[in-house]
């Protein structure tokens, strides 16, 4: 992995070593200078095991979810790149050209003396084809099998003169033999199953290899008789060896067959004819890669046409282009790729020169296309110009020169990156939860030391001194912890990778749990770092406690700062510009004083000025500007500010933080008035406190799109909800503790009912209640984590839509059989066999895949994007019941009418809802054709007519396009189990502008009699039409299987989230055992009065139920909340979803929280039932 | 009739490798409606005593019935009822608890043994008006003058009209307006309502206002007057 939150890893490794390296100088110093109280602290651990192993739980558990997530996403990209790299071996680059047509003899020239200029060690030559295979031995088949002829031009020539048909202009001096040792010969290891090497050389005429996976299907072994079929006969193959995964033996999950180029292009008649070039680079598989831009540039630079290039070049000259890239590049969100790729083409603008690097820019699709984006997102562009460079760009370059390594390795980065982020994401709830528990354990730690601590400030111990000794003790449980963290984490991630594993892997796609040292470093160190940090604070939040004010009320468990009144502050700031002044003079100071020790320091503090400095300053302005933010104006002024650019830069998240602020500023200006009309200071903290958390809280949950009229639709990215459910319940938990009564009427309406347990419920609710600051922070744990698995739950439920309503996902066929080859007599051919029964087949309906582009016509984009047609026969639209959710009422007013419409009308089509952009930010992005200005909105089903120009790919070289009116969009289910949705059009094959297209991939839509189970007769279907390559799926086991998967998905991320629930249990524990030890003197007043020792018990058993169940309750209702109105985006799109509470799931989710909390909470609340009352009453 | 009634009773601390005999087999017997200080020097072991009369700790040997029944006898739920319904404290350091109201501690007793709400709330307001605080009935001990929360807490040992009350030197913290205070108070529930009160105190002046003084040296009576 090589990014995380839009940083490299590196530079997050190289920081946190930084940052270890400075924690240890800072500590060692610390040390040498009072090595007693270093020896106060540390002593301190292992006095008492088990609550130092009670330390290390709470400390750890932050660690062990960066280590988990690390690890996955480690896990992934390793999986990704490992696949990547077996599939492709020696092979860098692929090159095939336009159109799927064979290279002309110049074009291979081209390629072979390129190749020779620049670092290239190997090319090989391919063509290649689908065949139905038959296993003589036992009449296995496989209807698809790919069957490579490979030929690697050797300068040697004997075998040049041995290969007749090959083409000699297509010799190159370059070979990988050469270079390497034997046996990589072969773009990669060729190896059997036993591991011996083979070589594609050895193969005899009309002898095949097979992959493991063609072999399995096919029950073959070596030895074996294959019978391929063709269009015209069958050729029997022998098989020669089955090979192991990897390099050309690599089919990424499809059965593929090695052999000869001239045996197979034999039996297809194209001798000589080369359908695909494999491209190695100098150095070995993974060595190759350095060299990739280079070779592909050169490639590039080599096949363009120059006259076309120099048009491009012209156009852009002649056009605002050159102003409007300029700007681009100064935008500040501009990606990295898109300013390396626009750069290289402002500066050949600029100097008016074309110079090769712009040719090979412009070559580059990815480079093209962010040209293209970046001009149409602009208003100032020439009419017309995107359409003319469009076309250009189809003449530009006839081959079509692909990096796939490299690519391949991006999209591994990508992949795991997004991963990896995802996990951050979910699990920045439960670090930031775990975070709490960390200065919780440290502030409780504090409280059992308040006497120790209260003598030795007595003897004369600085409050400083007090710090250090427990930054050092909390350092070692850091370090412990992190330690502990990392492991575990490791631990869970093994775990969750199981989980991982079950939802994606495939015998091509082996996951292999990974976890790479330099995300250990950054797990361990990062965990340490974070953990340090939070002991420092409340090690100096501790060292502030006021004694006093501690031991007469238990409320303020924290004081407040002591005032520092401007001057000091001014001074203070002043005094940090000149740091660096100061702290040379202390040098010189030690020096005259002649102290070692002191001179070393004063040395350490001058070297570490660079980062002491500039935080030095920064506190200092900021404590000068806390105050005046703290009077509320300057976040009126702030706030608007945020809001208005957001709306301008269409972005959620800031308008929403805008929002809040204008909130929160308001709440502090109200504390001012109030206090300046005489309020009292308690009531004025209640009302002020309790307008920010109702406002904010009611603000947040808004359904997202209620402020849309008047901001119009903002951008949102998944933090929203990270920072919108901490936000909420921090505002829940802020409103209640600031409102007793709140808390003591919920526990009367709850536990408060059952009767006979009035005196235990006293102080289960007293002590809790008083306890605003421990209490408030345990809710907020529970609640944040609740949150998201409640959110999760709930939005798990909706996407059962395909289960329930499984139709609108089938449109009622039962079989979907595709076809290599096209069928022309299905019907007859069926009732022909004696293995298919016609009664059988109550409907047979056929669509024809074609490959094409398309754009919107009179649209601003000018592009054409991908985009599938699916032509129907009369029996699909007489008989599918796909349903639409947005449909133009002229055409009818049910899915019925809408079918038959296109069945009338031939230009008429229907889309994919994936043209359609999607609200939700969880979504995959559609890099397809997608539809201009039309927003998914669930309140109108009306859908505005839309014209499309499509171009089909037959027809890309001849430019004849045809045009089709799109009047519905189907229901969004249809396609929910493809991750990746592509977008298409469906219409009627009576279409005349799709009449001549060659005719290629079908399918076929079968509905049985009922009572015959399509699982008997996918089987038979494919053995029938095996000569067509036909694959027949169940289409409801399809579902299920989709299903399963997303399901596997979801229970890794309620996996990863149930961290979290795991820190909020402990935190009870250990607030548990904290109150125990506390109210020992107390627990002895009660058994005095008469509480039985069981009453005892069970009052602090009560007392985590409630402090659970609050927690709990918050977060299943602001989850809940967001829930519904994450469902009111998703019903938006998809019709006919129903909200439902997942009750089940959810009460499972309460149920077994506030069990784990009551265990947690059992053995101190056993160890307060046995507390003896004479003994207690002793204590103090 | 004796109330309480204790025979050679001894108890011993097991602390470390010393065993400390802080009882050596003392009898007494408390007559209903009797007020008896108990004096001593520090360590003598009063505080012991009082803990042992009332069941807090057990007795390594000796016999203690209280109103008729023998207090080894009982289960730990039974003397802990027994504690509820028959038995008040004071303690010298007031034992509230910090996070209840004064009244709430008052009721405390009260819904020990089962009384409904409503009822403990209205006694206990009773009980912090004959106190006299029952200006102060919303605050919390935190927010109270020593002299004031030693008040809240005889309210809280009177509230269910125990037959007998024990006050482990429930004036050593207070100054000796305060000390008068409480001792008034002290003296008219045993006057009027015939409570039996099991003082151990430090202060002559205190030990003057009983019916009865029993001095303790190293673990056993050494007078009884
Ligand atoms: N839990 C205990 N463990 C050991 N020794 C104890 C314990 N409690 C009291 N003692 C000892 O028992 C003796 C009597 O104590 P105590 O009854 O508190 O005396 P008093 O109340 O008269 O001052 C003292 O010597 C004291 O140190
Ligand atoms: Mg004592």
């Amino acid at each position: 992995m090589q990014e995380l939150f839009g940083l490299s890893t590196d530079s997050i490794a190289w920081a946190i070593i930084f940052s270890l390296g400075i924690t240890a100088t800072l500590v060692t110093v610390g040390v040498l200078r009072n090595p007693i109280i270093a020896k106060m602290g540390v002593r301190n651990i292992g006095r008492r095991p088990a609550q130092t192993s009670l330390i290390v739980l709470g400390l750890m558990l932050s660690t062990v979810i960066i280590s988990a997530s690390l690890g996955i996403g480690d896990t992934v990209y390793s999986s990704i790149r490992n696949t990547a790299l077996d599939s492709m071996g020696h092979i860098d680059e692929e090159i095939t050209v336009t159109g799927g047509i064979p290279f002309s003899e110049e074009q291979i020239r081209i390629v072979t003396q390129t190749a020779e200029k620049t670092e290239v060690d190997g090319i090989i030559y391919r063509i290649d084809k689908r065949f139905p295979v038959i296993n003589k031995a036992n009449s296995r088949t496989e209807s698809r099998m790919i069957i490579r002829g490979y030929q690697t031009p050797t300068t040697d020539q004997d075998s040049r003169n041995s290969l007749d048909g090959f083409p000699d202009y297509a010799y190159a001096d370059v070979n990988i033999c050469r270079r390497w040792n034997s046996h990589s010969c072969n773009f990669g290891s060729i190896k059997n199953l036993k591991g011996s090497v083979l070589s594609l050389e050895s193969l005899e005429p009309y002898e095949l290899y097979l992959n493991r996976s063609a072999a399995s299907t096919l029950g073959a072994k070596e030895g074996d008789k294959l019978d391929v079929i063709t269009n015209e006969s069958r050729v029997e193959f022998t098989v020669a060896a089955v090979l192991r995964e990897g390099g050309l033996a690599s089919g990424g999950g499809r059965k593929v067959a090695l052999t000869r180029y001239i045996d197979l292009a034999k039996i297809l008649n194209r001798e000589g004819e080369i359908d695909w070039i494999g491209i190695s680079n100098t150095g070995g598989i993974e060595e190759g890669l350095v060299f990739s831009d280079e070779v592909t540039g050169a490639l590039r630079l080599a096949s363009i046409n120059q006259t076309v290039g120099k048009q491009i070049f012209v156009s852009l000259q002649n056009s605002t282009a050159l102003n409007i890239l300029e700007t681009k590049l100064i935008d500040p969100l501009i990606t990295e790729e898109e300013t390396e790729s626009l750069s290289v083409i402002v500066s050949a603008l600029e100097q008016s020169e074309l110079s090769d690097q712009f040719l090979t820019t412009v070559a580059d699709p990815i480079a093209f296309n962010h040209l293209m984006t970046t001009l149409s997102e602009d208003q100032s562009v020439e009419e017309g110009l995107s359409l003319r460079l469009g076309i250009l760009w189809t003449q530009l370059n006839e081959l079509e020169i692909n990096p796939i390594k490299s690519n391949s390795l991006a999209i591994a980065e990508r992949a795991s990156t997004s991963v990896t982020t995802l996990f951050s994401i979910f699990g920045s709830f439960s670090i930031i939860v775990g975070l709490l528990l960390i200065f919780l354990v440290m502030v409780l730690l504090a409280a059992s030391r308040k006497t120790e601590m209260g003598m030795a400030r007595a003897i004369g111990m600085k409050r400083s001194h007090l710090m250090q000794m427990f930054v050092y003790e909390g350092s070692v449980y850091a370090l412990i912890s992190a330690f502990v963290g990392t492991v575990i984490g490791s631990l869970v991630g093994i775990a969750l990778v199981g989980l991982l594993r079950q939802a994606i892997a495939t015998p091509d796609f082996v996951i292999e749990y990974t976890f790479t040292f330099k995300s250990i470093l950054i797990a361990f160190g990062g965990g340490f770092l974070l953990t340090v940090i939070t002991v420092t604070a409340s090690a100096y939040r501790v060292s502030r406690l006021n004694i006093v004010v501690a031991i007469r009320g238990l409320n303020e468990e924290l004081a407040s700062k002591a005032y520092v009144n401007w001057p000091t502050r001014g001074k203070r700031l002043l005094l940090s510009f000149i740091l660096p002044i100061i702290a040379l003079g202390n040098i010189f100071k030690q020096i005259r004083a002649l102290q070692l020790s002191g001179m070393l320091i004063a040395l350490i503090k001058v070297v570490l000025l660079p980062l002491t400095w500039p935080i030095l300053i920064m506190k200092n302005i900021l404590s000068m500007f806390f105050t005046v933010v703290a009077q509320g104006w300057p976040l009126l002024i702030i706030g608007p500010l945020l809001v208005v650019t957001s709306i301008g830069a269409d972005n959620g998240t800031g308008f929403n933080l805008g929002v809040s602020l204008v909130i929160i500023g308001i709440g502090l200006l109200l504390r001012k008035v109030l206090i300046f009309v005489q309020i009292s200071k308690k009531k004025t903290t209640r009302i002020a406190t309790t307008f920010e958390g109702l406002s904010l809280l009611i603000f947040w949950g808004l359904p997202f799109t209620l402020l849309e009229p008047l901001t119009g639709k903002l951008n949102t990215t998944p933090d929203i909800f990270v920072l919108g459910g901490v936000t909420m319940v921090a505002s829940v938990v802020w409103v209640i503790m600031n409102n007793n009564e709140v808390l003591l009427w919920f526990a009367n309406l709850t536990i408060g009912k059952i009767t006979g347990i009035q005196a235990v419920l006293k102080t289960a609710i007293a002590y809790p209640v008083a306890s605003t600051f421990r209490t408030g922070l345990t809710i907020s744990m529970f609640g944040i984590v609740i949150f998201t698995l409640t959110i999760f739950a709930v939005l798990n439920n909706i996407q059962n839509v395909a289960r329930e309503q499984p139709t609108r996902v089938t449109g009622g066929y039962d079989i979907k059989a595709d076809t290599l080859f096209p069928i022309n007599d299905f019907s007859q051919q069926v009732a022909a066999s004696s293995l298919l029964d016609s009664k059988d087949f109550v409907v047979t309906a056929k669509s024809k895949n074609i490959q094409a582009i398309g754009r919107e016509i009179d649209a601003k984009e000018t592009q054409f994007k991908s985009l599938l047609i699916r032509s129907v026969d009369d029996n699909y639209l007489k008989t599918t019941q796909l349903q639409f959710s947005h449909y133009n009422p002229q055409y009818g007013s049910s899915p019925r009418d809408i079918w038959n419409s296109l069945l009338s009308d031939p230009n008429l089509a229907v889309a994919s809802n994936s043209i359609l952009p999607s609200g939700d930010p969880f979504g995959p992005t559609n890099r397809g054709f997608q539809a201009e200005d039309r927003l998914p909105d669930a309140e109108s089903q009306d859908w505005e007519l839309l014209q499309l120009e499509i171009l089909p790919e037959d027809k890309q070289l001849s430019g004849e396009s045809l045009e089709l009116t799109v009047i519905a969009v189907i229901d969004s289910v249809a396609d929910s189990l493809d991750f990746q949705q592509p977008s298409y059009v469906i219409t009627s094959d009576k279409q005349s502008k799709l009449q001549d297209l060659q005719e290629g991939r079908n399918s076929y839509f079968i509905k049985l009699q009922p009572g015959v189970n399509a699982d008997d007769i996918t089987p038979l279907m494919e053995t029938v039409f095996l000569p067509y390559g036909l694959a027949a799926t169940n289409t409801l086991s399809q579902i299920d299987a989709g299903l399963e998967t997303q399901e596997a998905f979801n229970k890794l991320f309620q996996g990863f989230m149930s961290l979290g629930i795991v820190v909020g249990v402990v935190a009870i524990g250990v607030l548990s055992i904290r109150a125990v030890v506390e109210r020992r003197k107390i627990i002895g007043t009660m058994r005095a009065i008469g509480y039985k020792s069981r009453m005892i018990a069970f009052s602090f058993l009560l007392e985590a139920l409630f402090i659970t169940l609050l927690g709990v309750i918050i977060g299943v209702g602001l989850g809940l909340l967001t829930a519904s109105n994450i469902f009111r985006e998703i019903s938006r799109e998809v019709e006919g979803v129903k909200f439902s509470i997942p009750v089940l799931n959810l009460a499972a989710i309460i149920f077994i929280t506030s069990i784990a909390a009551l265990i947690s909470s059992f053995l101190p609340a056993r160890q307060a039932s046995k507390i003896y009352p004479a003994e207690a009453l002793r204590y103090e | 009739m004796a109330i309480v009634s204790a025979t050679n009773i001894h108890k011993t601390y097991a602390s470390g490798d010393l065993a400390v005999r802080a009882l050596r087999g003392v009898d007494i017997e408390v007559q209903q409606g009797e007020m008896v200080a108990i004096m001593g020097p520090s360590g003598c072991g009063k505080t012991t005593l009082l803990n042992c009369l009332s069941g807090l700790d057990n007795v390594n040997d000796g016999n203690i019935s209280i109103g008729g029944k023998a207090i080894h006898e009982l289960t730990d739920d039974e003397i802990s009822e027994f504690r509820a319904k028959f038995m008040g404290f004071v303690f010298q350091t007031y034992n509230l608890l910090p996070v209840l109201t004064a009244q709430e501690n008052v009721e405390l007793p009260l819904l020990v043994s089962g009384v409904s709400t409503k009822i403990a709330a209205k006694k206990a307001q009773e009980q912090l008006e004959l106190v006299g605080l029952l200006d102060r009935a919303n605050h919390r001990p935190a927010e109270l003058s020593g002299g004031q929360q030693q008040r809240v807490a005889v309210a809280r040992s009177l509230v269910n009209t125990p037959e007998i009350i024990w006050a482990d030197e429930p004036t050593g913290n207070l100054d000796s307006q305060n000390e008068q205070e409480i001792m008034d108070l002290i003296c008219d529930m045993n006057k009027q309502h015939k409570q039996t009160f099991v003082l151990v105190t430090h202060s002559e002046t205190v030990g003057a206002r009983t019916n009865r003084i029993i001095r303790m040296s190293d673990g056993l009576i050494a007078s009884d007057s």
